[in-house]
């Protein structure tokens, strides 16, 4: 926990210079990060009001606002806002703001496997940075399955029909789909970091590493393991031939079932309230046969 | 017991001394075999409606009772053990019966036997005639063919769906001689005969044992053991030509007992609950994949 005393505000200029001196660079994973002029005190004074406005156009910003609990519940609480909101000055709020380039600071190891893999800055189109999975102000331990289960769910924003055949149609996307932490996810077996395309040879899910990624929970899988399919299209009728032929049987046997026994119950339904109606008659008609 | 006069069979319904003529239709083993069955079958529908059906907004608050999915799935395999015991007591009841000598094997294809004849493909004409008003009331024997059905779906059943469960719980030793294709296609077996078994059990089943309306809530007999003999006239009057005057007829209590009051009630209703919940979700989720199939999104 750092909090800023006046009598090191000396020290704390000192690190200011060093800062501006250093752009972008590592220098904050070497050594504790050293107090900065502007504390968290100091933002969350503006930014923790739930419906902050712009002062120049007095127009609501819902990305301005930010939630205390997520700060004081984070891996980085205590961590000044600048520290990864680097770019901000006090007097230059209407700079862009680039914090998620500010992870690289200090973690160094995970942006370089990041940036190896096609989600990098090299990759095309809307890719996922550091906060897509990890979020900011609220970041969590990243070594649980709780995260590796909420971190997954993400891969549905740009990867929705994989995620759908996934939860949808494999043998245990039932489980998955519950949440069940220990059930294995996308980035169990497509990794994280630096994801590859699965034609890369680096992949783990590879034809190549393909048997060892299942492995790392069925340690007993033989090497047919791998033909299971794990992304079965979502739908009534799967695209693979023979599991659209198994799907066809047992819809048939299902709708001949219920149609020819349901056809039984209404006739017999029927048959019985003709009985009832008969029986009710003769009893009034005849005053009682028997 | 002592042979029966004709008197008693003309009014066979109370005795003096309270009890009434009847057969028995399940011995103690087959009654103790339905009840693990039973208790298995609601343990399984329990715990994997809600996980197939995930989505669904009753899948939470189901799966909270097992105390989440994990719990769920404990319990899913626990059941699935008890239903597979279920058909292992069936075939030793059957193995020790025969042993004895108590079952011939010849008796398979007696009238009375369970095991469907040509003559239950006859009925079926037959019956629907009757019940359009066309025929006459179908000569049935021990068991109806839709009696058969119950049995035959089920004995089947139960192995396509403890088959395809084992491939899911054990995918490496079956993989070791299966193509990998089969673990997806257990998979989908396993749902829809799931769905099948459960749907076939909690209304086609249900309808043809206690909700009739000659015993609604309660069809005694398989309590008991005992079928009355007037219930035998009405709807097996085959069985009734056969069985009237012989041995096999005896004087016994009958009437509802309170446990197997409670213990009908208990699964007459959480079986039409469970039913209800899952057809609303399976007739939402055959609404969307129309939607899909006609529009394509």
């Amino acid at each position: 926990m750092r909090t800023v005393r006046a009598p090191l505000m000396v020290a704390a200029l000192v690190a200011a210079c060093a800062w501006l001196l250093t752009p972008g660079s590592a220098s904050a994973q070497s050594s504790t990060p050293s107090p900065d002029p502007m504390t968290a005190a100091e933002c969350v004074g503006c930014h923790a009001i739930p419906d902050i406005v712009v002062a120049d156009d007095g127009n609501y910003r819902p990305g301005l606002y930010v939630r205390p609990e997520d700060l004081t519940e984070s891996m980085h609480a205590g961590f000044s806002c600048i520290d990864c909101h680097s770019t901000l000055r006090a007097t230059m709020h209407a700079r862009r703001d680039a914090a998620r380039d500010s992870c690289h600071t200090c973690h160094e190891e995970q942006y370089a496997a990041y940036e190896a893999g096609s989600h990098g800055s090299s990759g095309e189109g809307l890719r996922p940075t550091c906060i897509t999975c990890h979020g900011s102000h609220g970041v969590q331990d990243a070594n649980t399955r709780t995260f590796v289960h909420r971190a997954s769910e993400q891969c549905d924003r740009c990867h929705t029909q994989m995620n759908e055949a996934f939860m949808g149609g494999n043998p245990f996307g039932m489980e998955t789909h519950l949440a069940g932490v220990e059930v294995a996810t996308c980035a169990d077996c497509h990794g994280y970091h630096t994801v590859l395309p699965t034609e890369d040879r680096a992949s783990p899910v590879n034809e190549a590493n393909i048997l060892a990624t299942c492995r790392q929970c069925h340690t007993d899988a033989p090497a047919n393991f791998v033909d299971v399919q794990m992304h079965v299209a979502e739908g009534p009728i799967p695209d693979d031939p023979r599991l659209r032929v198994v799907t066809i049987y047992m819809l048939t046997l299902l709708i001949g079932t219920f149609g020819f026994f349901g056809y039984l119950t209404v006739l017999g339904i029927r048959f019985e309230w003709r009985r009832q109606a008969e029986r009710a008659r003769e009893r009034s008609g005849t005053g009682g046969v028997l | 017991m002592s042979a029966t006069t004709l008197e008693t069979l003309e009014h066979p319904e109370e005795a003096q001394d309270g009890t009434t003529l009847v057969v028995r239709r399940w011995s103690w083993w087959a009654r103790a075999t339905h009840a693990v069955l039973a208790l298995s079958v609601f343990g399984l529908v329990l715990t994997g409606m809600p996980m197939h059906y995930a989505d669904a907004f009753w899948a939470k608050p189901l799966l909270a009772l097992w105390q989440g999915e994990r719990g769920a799935a404990a319990v899913h395999k626990l059941s699935a053990l008890g239903f597979m015991g279920s058909a292992a007591m069936h075939v030793l009841g059957m193995l020790l019966a025969w042993v004895t000598g108590r079952f011939k094997l010849r008796s398979i294809s007696h009238q009375d036997s369970i095991v469907p004849r040509w003559t239950d493909a006859k009925q079926i004409g037959q019956q629907i005639r009757y019940l359009k008003g066309q025929g006459p009331k179908p000569e049935f024997a021990r068991f109806t063919f839709w009696e058969k059905f119950d049995y035959i779906a089920e004995a089947w059943g139960l192995f396509i769906i403890g088959l395809t469960g084992l491939m899911m719980w054990f995918p490496g030793r079956f993989l070791e001689y299966l193509p990998g294709w089969l673990v997806n296609a257990a998979r989908i077996f396993h749902s829809y005969e799931a769905i099948l078994a459960m749907g076939f059990l909690f209304t086609v089943h249900y309808f043809n044992t206690h909700l009739r309306p000659e015993v609604f809530p309660v069809d005694e007999v398989i309590f008991s053991g005992n079928i009355p003999l007037h219930e035998i006239r009405e709807r097996y009057p085959g069985w009734y030509r056969r069985v009237v005057g012989t041995n096999k007829v005896f004087r016994a209590r009958t009437g509802t007992s309170r446990t197997a009051l409670l213990i009908s009630g208990f699964y007459l209703s959480v079986g039409f609950v469970i039913l209800m919940l899952v057809m609303t979700t399976a007739a939402l989720e055959a609404v969307r994949y129309f939607t899909w199939m006609l529009t394509g999104n």
